[in-house]
């Protein structure tokens, strides 16, 4: 049912996190309920834009989004009670690998939108997660109460901040916190080279870059799946072309067999952390 | 004659290896994605509309699916300008006919269009002067019969390489149109582009496309292409390529038997992969013909103006 006209659904409720991020709940339409975590939605502002945006949440279904432009910003207009043009699932989604012993997820800033949801789907599976989140400052960091709290309370799951500032956390990168966990759980032998693991990162694509390099210095073998949402998309059903990226003769559009790819893909982007595309297809550096 | 020759095409001097192509505008036009299409097996590929300069298009809502396999988009002829075209062609080798689609404003930008371009590894050029939604870029051009004729008379100099003319459903007369084409020296006609649209949205009271009004394709408009494909066919002799609403391979076929040597598919992929379309498009294709009794795609042209077997 992902091939549609956008659907007009009623906001049921906005949560305001800081002054550029907010969630927008609205009533759970029947086409979402298959959607899988790394999947995204079509939301049409009516009159203004349409802009992909992942799911955050599910029952009530949200979605987080963080105020970047004139699409985003004619949504922060908009009161519960006005309409929301959807259409979706779109894209793929993430896969819980069943072999993997460990699971690490690392979200930058707003990257960690649609990353929430997987969690919950690893943690539902008694799935052994580190969590890794990073934000300019403290305000910017998403879900963090509620992530702590449950850290505290889920005996498999462990939770990691970084700011760029300092103010909360670990003062780095969040990618720098990852590769100084990682090293010290190798150290002390809790991680082999080898051992059987898969790493989700969404987030600005020089931190997935990163993340990318240095996961295949950790691990011998490591299952990587990351969303690149950094890059442009437009009619967000495979047909417009904007969102292809470059890669060999394989034709990957993020929209239809992204936005989550795998290492695989990932080592096949001759652009991958260095050029995305803009609106009319120029190559831009990140 | 092997099966594989049997959907093999020869068109304005360039041969492909089936009928079925990919239409302009659909999918991008980045070199991946070509060589994909061409890896599925599309016949030929029509790039997407190039222009002089970057355009970034519409704000979205770009494109919305219809039900029944149609669709309405107003993308706004986005593009990364000649210039970026060919400097990203260069050195490229496709193992396919590729054509490039362009626009331009006025015969002078669309000339320039095609010597930036033509020393490049494609194979023709498909004239755009059909966009419906691109204001003095698109059918603002093709629907005025004269200014056809003087612009395509000013370019078909510029290049060597066939010149394809794509026309617009939405004229009085599209065989007048076509006619100032052919008399211009077009080598070809690519019949047709999308019908003017739009859709509201009956919550907002809004309309959904952010440019309002739109193009709509796909099997809403069959009837329409397989209509105006049989028309110019009656009146004009250059080779006609049909597009509009080829679902299946059948819809190929019929247009075949309107008058269209090949077809351009575009709506239909936003269903299905390329790698499924156009290898069951060929073995439809094929499994029809040798059913039929036919020995080469070609003679299927036009048998719908003849007697009816009875």
């Amino acid at each position: 049912m992902s091939l549609t006209k956008p659907h007009t659904i009623k906001i049921t409720q906005i949560v305001e996190w800081n002054e550029h991020v907010r969630t927008f709940f609205i009533e759970y339409p029947e086409f979402l309920s298959s959607f899988r975590s790394g999947q995204f939605a079509m939301v049409w502002i009516p009159g203004i834009d349409e802009i992909p945006l992942g799911i955050s949440h599910v029952d009530p279904l949200g979605f987080t989004v963080e105020l970047v432009g004139s699409g985003t910003q004619g949504l922060f207009n908009m009161n519960v009670g006005d309409y929301l043009g959807v259409r979706g699932p779109l894209g793929n989604s993430f896969s819980i690998i069943p072999e993997s012993e460990l699971f690490l997820v690392v979200a930058g800033g707003i990257g960690f939108a649609p990353l929430r949801i997987l969690v919950f789907d690893l943690l539902r599976e008694k799935k052994p997660v580190l969590l890794f989140h990073g934000a300019r400052t403290e305000s910017q960091l998403l879900y963090y109460p509620e992530f702590t709290n449950l850290a505290e309370e889920n005996p498999h799951l462990d939770f990691f901040v970084a700011t760029d500032d300092g103010s909360c956390g670990e003062h780095c990168l969040i990618t720098k916190s990852y590769e100084r966990v990682v090293q010290e759980m190798k150290e002390s032998n809790q991680l082999q080279a080898d051992t059987s693991i898969t790493i989700f990162g969404v987030g600005p694509e020089l931190m997935l870059k990163s993340l990318y390099d240095s996961s295949l210095t950790f691990f011998n073998n490591p299952k990587l799946q990351m969303s690149l949402t950094d890059r442009y998309m437009k009619c967000g059903t495979g047909v417009c072309g904007s969102c292809n990226v470059d890669n060999d003769k394989l034709g990957i559009r993020l929209c239809k067999e992204g936005p989550v790819l795998n290492k695989k893909q990932l080592s096949q982007i001759s652009t991958f952390g260095k050029y995305g595309r803009n609106a009319s297809g120029q190559l831009y550096e990140f | 004659m092997s099966a594989i020759k049997a959907l093999q095409v020869e068109i304005t001097g360039i041969t492909f290896k089936n009928p079925f192509f990919l239409a302009s505008g659909i999918l991008g036009a980045t070199l991946s994605m070509i060589h994909r299409v061409i890896q599925a097996g599309a016949g030929g590929i029509i790039t997407k509309s190039t222009g002089i300069k970057p355009r970034e298009g519409y704000n979205n809502p770009t494109v919305i699916a219809l039900d029944n396999y149609s669709m309405l988009n107003a993308v706004g002829l986005s593009n990364i300008g000649v210039s970026a075209l060919a400097d990203e062609l260069k050195d490229q080798q496709f193992s396919a006919p590729v054509f490039a689609s362009i626009f331009g404003s006025s015969a002078d930008e669309i000339a320039s269009i095609i010597r930036v371009l033509n020393p490049r590894c494609i194979n023709g050029f498909e004239i755009n002067l059909s966009c419906p939604h691109g204001g003095i870029y698109g059918a603002a051009l093709g629907s005025d019969a004269d200014m056809v004729h003087s612009v395509i008379s000013s370019i078909v100099d510029e290049t060597d390489k066939p010149i394809w003319v794509k026309l617009t459903p939405n004229v009085t007369n599209i065989v007048q149109i076509a006619r100032a084409a052919e008399d211009a020296g077009a080598s070809a006609l690519v019949a047709i582009n999308t019908l003017k649209a739009m859709a509201i949205d009956i919550r907002t009271r809004c309309p959904i496309l952010s440019n309002k009004i739109g193009g709509l394709s796909g099997a809403a408009i069959h009837p329409v292409a397989v209509q105006c494909v049989y028309d110019l066919y009656r009146n004009i002799s250059i080779p006609i390529i049909g597009v509009g609403g080829v679902i299946t391979w059948e819809d190929a076929v019929e247009l075949m038997l309107a008058g269209a040597q090949a077809v351009q598919v575009g709506t239909a992929l936003n269903w299905k992969d390329p790698e499924v379309l156009f290898p069951e498009f060929c073995s439809g294709l094929q499994t029809f013909l040798k059913e039929e009794g036919f020995k080469n795609v070609k003679d299927l042209l036009g048998l719908a103006h003849e007697e009816p077997i009875s």
